[in-house]
């Protein structure tokens, strides 16, 4: 029985939204209950995944487990940005740069590290991949876009130069162009299992 | 610069400092940092949540609301209701119709952009790059039009070509020509190439991303240690 | 009287009887025998001993056993029934034993059947307990007198004479006594036909010794075998049985295996087994990682950043050139009419703040300043990240559209809600305001491929005739770029390699060429890196256990 309501649900929302897609005018009012819904169900979902790591950070300090000072630490300063966020609000000057001073510096050294490790996974590239037709063309086309991207090759656009680098600079187009549409019929498929309820990833199975 | 902003700038160099270490290795005060980093990002997400969507959009129009406006809400306050029920075990299966509604919807969304915004789109810009009208716009470069419009078409069906769609694939089979027709062999071969051009300039990319972001860290911690070591 | 033998068990039936009522074979084809005559025939012996009636039927081997091959210690006399070895027993042996032997030889399962039967009758006499053998015992007693009675009665000078005595004729008697117990199972009694149960018993015990054990042959027992012969034929006789045979329970069929069958399934069943058994996969190593490799490349990144940056040296690299991608935002933006909403979607995490801020910076300050500008993010950070920028490039918002979350459904949303003919008053205020938008430009700032090109997606299908232009980093231009090519995107800035070029002296500020160099020895230090690792491994790659 439950899993009939969930397959109905399905079918009902999905139907009425790509209907959305073809009759927009016609169907503006429940398009627009439909996504208020889900705003707030995507809301509701957001804050129950916060609650579960909440929980498994706090059985961690209960139960004494290893590396309890780091969990301790997490919900210090969880308290410390629900609190100062219900007194202060977010659009409070302070709030942004207690938040975004903690943010950008963590997450932007992170990805600086990054920078790092590419660099030692370039120079072992080939041992890892061998010569194969893919290794050669990415090899290529990573030094053409790199030389491109630091301005050491400028030519107008006008002359043979020009045209002839702007036709190699097109080739990265092509094969984006057939991911992209790669990835737009996987969508298409997993979409419609999800619509027919071949997949069912929200339980009633 | 005031105290405030001198503050700010040592607890963000101090959590820089920490986070770089993890060039020498994982250590505790890499971890520390990000641990620490996780729990204001979840306390600012959940106040973001409540304070931007559910209390304006469901808490307080229920209970300020006109009648047909709190009469719409019981919809979602109804789902948000099944949604925390089937959080207890005993009663999991409440939770699946609020979940079913968010899928019908993803799975609506997602079947909408893909059609509409990505396979017909792009399938005819490939049609269109055979287009006459724009071969001979340019006359000078109407060879090159022309070449371009072939390579974008083998090219794009040769990357197709080389995804296998439902097909798994054995290592045995690998070496098994016999299996596919000899012409998608040749045309995944070539689509092989198309994708590792198309994954050397993504490569590229994250690289120069990742770079500016080092440049930045770098310039911070400069400007740090020259306001420390400057002001003494 | 006459008796019915059970040509399969020996048991005797009375005439009446169709079929045997210990083992249910037919008695058709039997033809009765006259034990009683026989008995009578016997009279010149004068004793009663187990062998003094059938003296005349017992084959000349059992009388040389009894006589010449004795054993001093009492036990069997050997007799090899395979026929072996030489012995006038051979030569003396009857007929029968020869056939016996023979079809022993012959047909494995003849002989074999029949003691298998044997056998299977001496497991269930096994099975008795002490007391049945004592009733037993009581009951040959009991049967002897009886029998000597009628010996008396028919013949003369029958003495009664208890199964075992002092007496010659008790040597005999201990003789057979001992034949007795050394077949163990099977007791024996005075009977007229215990000469025939006699010789099974004795068959069988030899053919024990011979074999050491049961023998192989057909799968079980099918029947049981009731060697204990009745009393006489006699209709008074009184069945009583040991063991009750007929009503023991059937031994289970079993599948006997010879050694060779048993290995080879053994066999069979292991090689099966070990088919689906998982076996740890060799991983393919590439060589450990060096540390001091990584140490080596982050030195001189960082040194060569930090030497660009701190050195207040401007070097011999190119400027940065003006793109056509970023000339394009420029002009779309620039083309703006006057009072026109402008509608920024700040989709980035805090990481890329710098480089967004960097390619957003020329054409934010290229707004007219009649521009009302809206904002909505769809990233937790964002509404942050938006203040931030926007207070730093001394922008003002005309309207926060707020956050919303889940990328796809957020643009889903804005689409839909730009879309919309109808207000929908019933809404909250905060989503009604969404959905009575309506924007001459949209303006998409992300980091990721994967969200702009939702974006992108909802946005041209549902607003098609609204410009959008997207500023993303340089790891997502890449993948964006077919949505420029086929005009659903008006213009993209990818990275500050499309907006260095551009004129930004105020926001990037004095650094800002040393930045777009330091920039550039970066990019030529991973250029150099990867013609390193092109040099170094000229000679193949993909090879296990090599160190850099």
């Amino acid at each position: 029985m439950k899993k009939v309501f969930g397959i109905l649900t399905v079918l009902l929302v999905g139907l009425t939204v790509l209907s959305g897609y073809f009759f927009q005018a016609q169907l503006s009012p429940v398009l627009a209950l439909i996504f208020q819904t889900g705003l707030v169900l995507f809301s509701a979902a957001g804050l129950i995944g916060i609650g579960y790591l909440l929980v498994l950070h706090i059985r961690r300090v209960i139960r004494g487990e290893k590396r309890i000072i780091q969990s301790v630490v997490l919900l210090i300063a969880f308290l410390i940005a629900l609190i100062a966020g219900f007194v202060l609000t977010p659009q409070s000057t302070l709030y942004r740069d207690l938040i975004l001073n903690v943010q950008i510096p963590v997450e932007a050294s992170l990805l600086a590290v990054l920078a790092v490790t590419l660099l030692y996974a370039s120079l072992r590239l080939i041992r890892v991949r061998g010569w194969t037709p893919m290794s050669i063309a990415f090899l290529g086309s990573a030094v053409f876009s790199l030389v491109l991207n630091s301005g050491l090759i400028q030519v107008s656009e006008t002359s043979l130069g020009g045209r002839i680098l702007a036709f190699l600079e097109r080739l990265p187009l092509v094969g984006a162009r057939g991911i992209l549409i790669g990835m737009a019929l996987g969508g298409l498929v997993m979409g419609l299992r999800y619509l027919l309820s071949l997949d069912r990833p929200y339980g009633g199975e | 610069m005031t105290i405030s902003d001198y503050i700010w700038s040592l607890v963000g160099f101090l959590l820089t400092i920490m986070v770089l270490s993890y060039l020498v290795g994982d250590n505790f005060f890499f971890r520390l940092a990000v641990h620490l980093f996780i729990g204001l990002t979840a306390g600012y997400v959940a106040v973001l949540l409540v304070r931007q969507i559910l209390l304006p959009q469901l808490v307080i129009p229920l209970v300020n609301g006109s009648s047909p406006q709190r009469f719409w809400l019981v919809l979602p306050l109804a789902l948000v209701l099944l949604l925390l029920v089937g959080q207890i075990p005993k009663f999991s299966a409440a939770a699946i119709i609020p979940l079913a509604y968010l899928a019908g919807l993803a799975a609506a969304i997602v079947i909408g952009g893909a059609v509409f915004g990505t396979l017909l789109p792009q399938s005819r810009s490939i049609l269109d790059a055979f287009d006459p009208g724009r071969w001979y716009a340019l006359p000078e470069q109407t060879w090159l039009r022309i070449l371009d419009a072939v390579v974008m078409l083998f090219g794009t069906v040769g990357v197709l070509s080389y995804f296998h769609f439902g097909r798994k694939i054995k290592r045995e089979s690998q070496n098994d020509a016999g299996k596919r027709p000899l012409i998608l062999e040749g045309l995944g071969k070539v689509g092989q190439v198309f994708i590792g051009v198309t994954l050397g300039a993504v490569f590229a990319g994250i690289f120069s991303t990742a770079l500016i972001a080092l440049i930045d860290r770098l310039v911070f911690i400069g400007e740090m240690l020259t306001r420390i070591f400057g002001g003494l | 009287m006459p008796f019915l033998i059970c040509p399969d068990c020996g048991a005797e039936n009375p005439l009446t009887a169709e079929i045997c009522q210990v083992c249910g074979a037919s008695l058709a084809d039997v033809i009765p025998m006259d034990m009683d005559n026989s008995e009578a025939d016997d009279g010149e012996n004068d004793e009663f001993t187990l062998f003094s009636a059938e003296d005349k039927d017992l084959p000349e081997l059992l009388n040389d056993l009894k006589q010449d091959h004795e054993p001093a210690g009492g036990g069997l006399p050997e007799i090899d029934l395979a026929g072996e070895g030489e012995s006038s027993e051979v030569d003396d042996t009857p007929e029968w034993l020869d056939v016996i032997r023979k079809r022993a030889h012959e047909e494995l399962d003849a002989a074999g059947e029949m003691t298998q039967r044997i056998v299977a009758a001496q497991e269930s006499l096994t099975r008795q307990n002490e007391e049945e053998r004592a009733d037993y015992a009581s009951w040959i007693e009991e049967l002897r007198k009886e029998t000597r009675e009628e010996a008396v009665s028919g013949t003369e000078g029958q003495e009664e004479e208890p199964l075992e005595g002092p007496a010659p004729e008790k040597a005999k008697k201990d003789w057979l006594s001992r034949v007795r117990k050394a077949s163990g199972k099977l007791e024996t009694h005075d009977e007229p036909n215990a000469a025939s149960r006699n010789l099974l018993d004795w068959l069988v015990a030899l053919e024990e010794e011979q074999t050491g054990g049961m023998p192989s042959g057909e799968a079980g027992v099918t029947q049981p075998v009731d060697l204990r012969q009745r009393a006489h034929a006699d209709e008074s006789t009184r069945e009583v049985r040991v063991g009750d045979g007929a009503q023991q329970a059937v031994a289970p069929k079993r599948l006997d295996l010879s050694r060779e069958e048993r290995e080879q399934a053994d066999l069979l069943a292991t090689t099966i087994a070990d088919e689906s058994t998982a076996r740890p996969v060799q991983p393919i190593t590439f060589g450990r990682r060096r540390w001091w490799v990584e140490f080596i490349l982050a030195f001189f990144l960082i040194g060569g950043i930090c030497f660009v940056l701190f050195s207040g040296r401007l070097f011999l690299l190119p400027e940065p050139p003006v793109t056509s991608g970023g000339q394009a935002v420029l002009n779309s933006v620039a083309d703006l009419p006057e009072d026109a909403e402008l509608l920024l979607v700040f989709d980035y995490q805090p990481a890329f703040a710098g480089e967004l801020e960097w390619v957003a910076a020329p054409v934010l300050e290229a707004l007219p300043d009649s521009v009302k500008v809206s904002v909505i993010s769809t990233s937790a950070s964002g509404p942050l990240l938006a203040d931030s920028m926007l207070e730093r490039l001394e922008i003002i918002p005309a309207i926060d559209l707020g956050y919303l979350p889940a990328e796809a459904f957020g643009a889903y949303g804005l689409a839909a809600g730009l879309a919309s003919t109808q207000a929908a008053e019933f809404l909250p205020k905060g989503a009604s305001e969404l959905f009575e938008g309506e924007f001459h430009g949209i303006l998409i700032l992300s980091d990721n491929a994967e969200r702009a090109r939702v974006w992108v997606e909802q946005l041209s299908v549902l607003t098609p005739e609204t410009p959008l232009n997207l500023l993303v980093t340089a790891q997502a231009g890449p993948m964006l770029r077919p949505y420029v090519d086929s005009g659903q995107v008006t213009g993209m800035m990818a990275g500050i390699s499309d907006a260095a070029g551009l004129e930004t002296s105020r926001t990037q500020g004095p650094n800002a060429s040393q930045r777009w160099q330091a920039y550039q020895v970066g990019l030529l230090t991973l250029i150099g890196v990867l013609i390193l690792g092109v040099l170094l491994n000229l000679r193949g790659g993909a090879t296990q256990g090599d160190d850099i």
